[in-house]
């Protein structure tokens, strides 16, 4: 697991993370969002062992970076964003490099270098150069690189960047699989649509700051609140607004190109009632539909507080 | 034992280098080459005089040349290529997060990288040895030579590792050049044929003096270059491992000071007293090494405050002073004491002059000390003060000390025709000549007090004045720093104040 607590670090005098405290457990894949300049890509290079924070403590699968970085070495995958590589090796000899530099022992690399390369779909580039990879190939070598210690933590910084959409897809199913067998994953990106498909926590950074974190439900739920209910109602709307002002678990109704809308505190038991309350009242109900709110909502609504 | 052979033989930087700079399609044509060069050198000293010892000894000098000019120019070149494609794609990062150790990394760019150079010198060796062979050099002698190869590109492969690993944007050309003039000196034998007619026995020939007893001049050279490349490789460790490290730790630069010290008096221990060039000698040079080690302990605004932020968070006032984080004030004590302790056992133990003569030394002593002293407390106080410009407002404070009085005095000389003791006294505030002026006391018919005066002074009052100055600074950073700390703290956003009204 990832524990990061009280977190600061300063570049000359300037503070560019403060106070970041961060918990994410194992079978996690937690999406670390928020603006350029929040702080993201600090704080993962902090707890990378990159750069020497100012203070705060960081544990990587119970390992503490600061008193044993080797060990803590041992259990990280890093993968950033326009990943470096030698582009003078072979792409097998790429990962042979990196296998033999997590002493894997040289009797098993061939198969380990094999096998990563299977996974990430690369096998007929083996001995390609990788000079001559495209953009998402290298993405992809850069993916088996980062997995080839078999880490059990995971920091990716935009891993889906440059891939195409098989590509992602192969990316999803990896990060899920490597969730279910109990690896904790910290995922940086912009792209909030693809990260809440595999993302089961979420931490938003803004200006430096740690503003909200934890499981995407109980987050959304405590900063967004009652989710939104659409409604749309063909005919008149009397007894619709009667109905629903009525109910004590629903929030102001508002309406905008005929679809009124509406917070709702209650749970889908509670929605189905109401649903079924206005079937009674004969209100012609052609939509009724909670809207299910995204990380792009959560962090629309998190940043324009902050900046607020 | 295992591992430590890894180091060399499982070493995967190596490797990566092995495979990536000896693919045949890329070697095979450079070995023909420098196999041909070999091949016409050999021939031509067999032409000018077969089985002449002159003609040999000219082959072996210009295959001896050949291997050097690959191994050591190529050689660092591609070290400082190397590392900096590494360090600029940011791939060294990867090496930084996994496990293995900095030591290895670095070992493994200091050997690896030129790996073709390495398998490029070793085809000048049997045509090297065979013109050793047939020379009056003979195989042994051909043997420390080869040694001596070694050892001094070894040399400048760690301080082209070193310097690619602090530049931060390193390129081969500038080095490239400076390894050529390197070369160039070594093949005049200039420093190597004085160092020899100076240290070297008139008894034993080919042994040099050190501490009066006199060494192979093989075991000699190994005992200072391999000293310099152990403090470059340790340097270079320590940046590998983090980049913004300074190359030295505080303790190791007074290492690395003591060691220079050491080395310096101990060729010079056994020299005939009253030559008038060893203490001049060992303050210029004593003082040059205490700067560029004040330099390289001194940290900056940012550093400082962290520290003061990380002590704080431990209860403590300031930092460790050992710690890179911590002012380099404690440091400087000791560099400026090992100059001055280093000068003054030159002068006492092995000049060995009388005092208060023309040719005394103790205010040359004093101002090489002070000099280092006001260096690096000066530097500090910019730092501290300027932050990102501070760098820029001591070079030009240098500018205005150093270089300025050699510029007016020169100037001041022109039109005046005549070495007054003004010109003279101006001048020697610039340590860069004071230190030797402060020795003879100037130009015959200048006041000898006068200008030792003008030379010892600055530097002494430099040397307080940036003292407490700095002093005065430091406090001023803590106090902000605490108060900061307590009111200033950045606000954490709970969570309640998050969520719907």
């Amino acid at each position: 697991m990832i524990s990061v607590r009280d977190l600061r670090v300063d570049y000359d005098n300037f503070c560019a993370v403060s106070d970041v405290n961060l918990e994410v457990g194992p079978g996690e894949v937690c999406g670390l969002i928020g603006p350029n300049g929040a702080g993201k890509t600090t704080t993962m290079r902090a707890m990378l062992g990159l750069i020497e924070p100012t203070y705060g403590e960081i544990e990587m699968a119970g390992v503490d970076m600061r008193d044993r970085p080797r060990d803590a070495c041992r259990l990280l995958g890093f993968m950033p964003d326009n990943p470096p590589m030698y582009d003078d090796l072979k792409c097998w000899e790429f990962l042979d490099l990196f296998a033999a530099s997590y002493g894997i022992p040289r009797a098993r690399r061939r198969t380990v270098v094999t096998s990563h390369l299977e996974l990430v779909r690369l096998s007929a580039k083996a001995d390609a150069m990788v000079v001559e990879l495209s953009r998402g190939m290298r993405q992809r070598l850069m993916l088996a690189k980062t997995l080839i210690p078999d880490p059990k933590v995971l920091l990716l910084d935009e891993p889906a960047s440059g891939i195409d959409p098989q590509g992602r897809i192969d990316l999803k199913n990896i990060l899920r699989d490597l969730a279910s067998r109990g690896k904790t994953v910290l995922v940086s990106s912009h792209i909030l649509t693809e990260m809440q498909e595999f993302c089961t926590s979420v931490a938003i950074m803004e200006r430096g700051r740690m503003v909200v974190s934890g499981l995407i439900e109980e987050v959304n739920q405590r900063v967004l609140g009652a989710a939104a209910v659409f409604v749309e109602v063909l005919g008149t709307a009397e007894a619709f607004l009667r109905i629903v002002g009525e109910d004590p678990l629903a929030g102001e109704i508002t309406q905008v190109n005929g679809l009124y809308s509406f917070r709702y505190a209650g749970g889908p038991d509670e929605a189905a009632e109401l649903l079924a309350s206005l079937i009674r009242a004969e209100v012609r109900v052609a939509s009724f539909a909670p809207k299910k709110e995204g990380l792009e909502d959560l962090f629309l609504k998190v940043g324009a507080k902050e900046l607020s | 034992m295992k591992s430590l052979l890894d180091v060399f033989l499982d070493n995967p930087i190596i490797i990566k280098h092995v495979r990536s700079r000896l693919r045949p399609s890329q070697f095979l044509p450079t070995a023909f080459v420098v196999f041909c060069f070999c091949v016409a050198i050999l021939w031509t000293g067999v032409s000018l005089g077969a089985g002449s010892a002159l003609a040999s000894g000219f082959t072996l000098s210009l295959l001896l040349g050949l291997g050097s000019l690959i191994l050591a120019l190529g050689g660092a070149s591609q070290v400082t290529t190397s590392v900096g494609q590494a360090k600029e794609s940011g791939i060294l990062d990867f090496h930084r997060v996994s496990p293995l150790p900095a030591s290895t990394v670095a070992i493994g760019f200091f050997l690896g990288a030129p790996i073709r150079e390495y398998a490029l010198f070793a085809i000048t060796i049997p045509f090297a040895l065979y013109a050793a062979a047939s020379s009056s050099t003979g195989l042994v002698e051909y043997g420390s030579i080869l040694a001596s190869q070694l050892l001094s590109s070894w040399v400048l492969h760690a301080l082209s590792l070193l310097v690619a690993l602090i530049s931060k944007r390193p390129r081969a050309t500038g080095q490239g050049i400076l390894v050529l003039l390197v070369i160039g000196f070594f093949s005049t034998r200039g420093l190597f044929g004085w160092a020899t007619s100076v240290l070297g026995s008139t008894d034993e020939p080919g042994k040099l003096n050190f501490f009066g007893f006199f060494l192979p001049w093989i075991a000699f050279l190994a005992l200072y270059e391999g000293t310099a490349l152990f403090f470059l490789l340790i340097a270079s460790t320590r940046k590998m491992r983090a980049e913004r490290a300074h190359a030295y730790s505080k303790p190791l630069a007074l290492g690395f000071m003591g060691s220079a010290v050491t080395l310096a008096l101990g060729a010079f221990w056994s020299l005939p007293t009253g030559n008038g060039y060893v203490v001049p000698s060992c303050i210029y040079l004593f003082t040059i090494v205490g700067l560029i080690l004040a330099t390289t302990v001194t940290p900056d605004l940012g550093e400082y405050l962290k520290g003061i932020r990380r002590a704080l968070r431990s209860d403590h006032r300031r930092a460790p002073i050992f710690s890179d984080a911590a002012s380099n004030q404690f440091v400087m004590y000791g560099l400026a004491g090992l100059t001055a302790m280093g000068s003054t056992i030159a002068w006492e133990a092995i000049e060995g002059m009388p005092e208060g003569g023309r040719y005394a030394y103790s205010q040359a002593v004093a101002l090489g000390t002070f000099v280092v002293a006001y260096y690096g407390f000066g530097l500090q106080y910019f730092l501290l003060r300027f932050g990102k410009r501070g760098a820029s407002y001591f070079g030009l404070f240098l500018f205005l000390v150093w270089l300025l009085p050699l510029m007016v005095a020169l100037a001041a000389g022109i039109s005046m025709s005549s070495a007054s003791t003004t010109i003279q006294s101006i001048l020697a505030v610039s340590p860069l000549a004071g230190i030797m002026l402060s020795i003879t006391g100037g130009i015959e018919g200048a006041s000898v007090d006068s200008v030792r005066f003008a030379a010892v002074l600055p530097a002494v009052s430099l040397a307080f004045l940036f003292h407490f100055m700095l002093t005065a600074l430091q406090r001023k950073l803590d106090r902000e720093i605490r108060s900061l700390d307590v009111t200033g703290k950045p606000k954490f956003i709970p969570l309640a104040e998050l969520a719907p009204r």
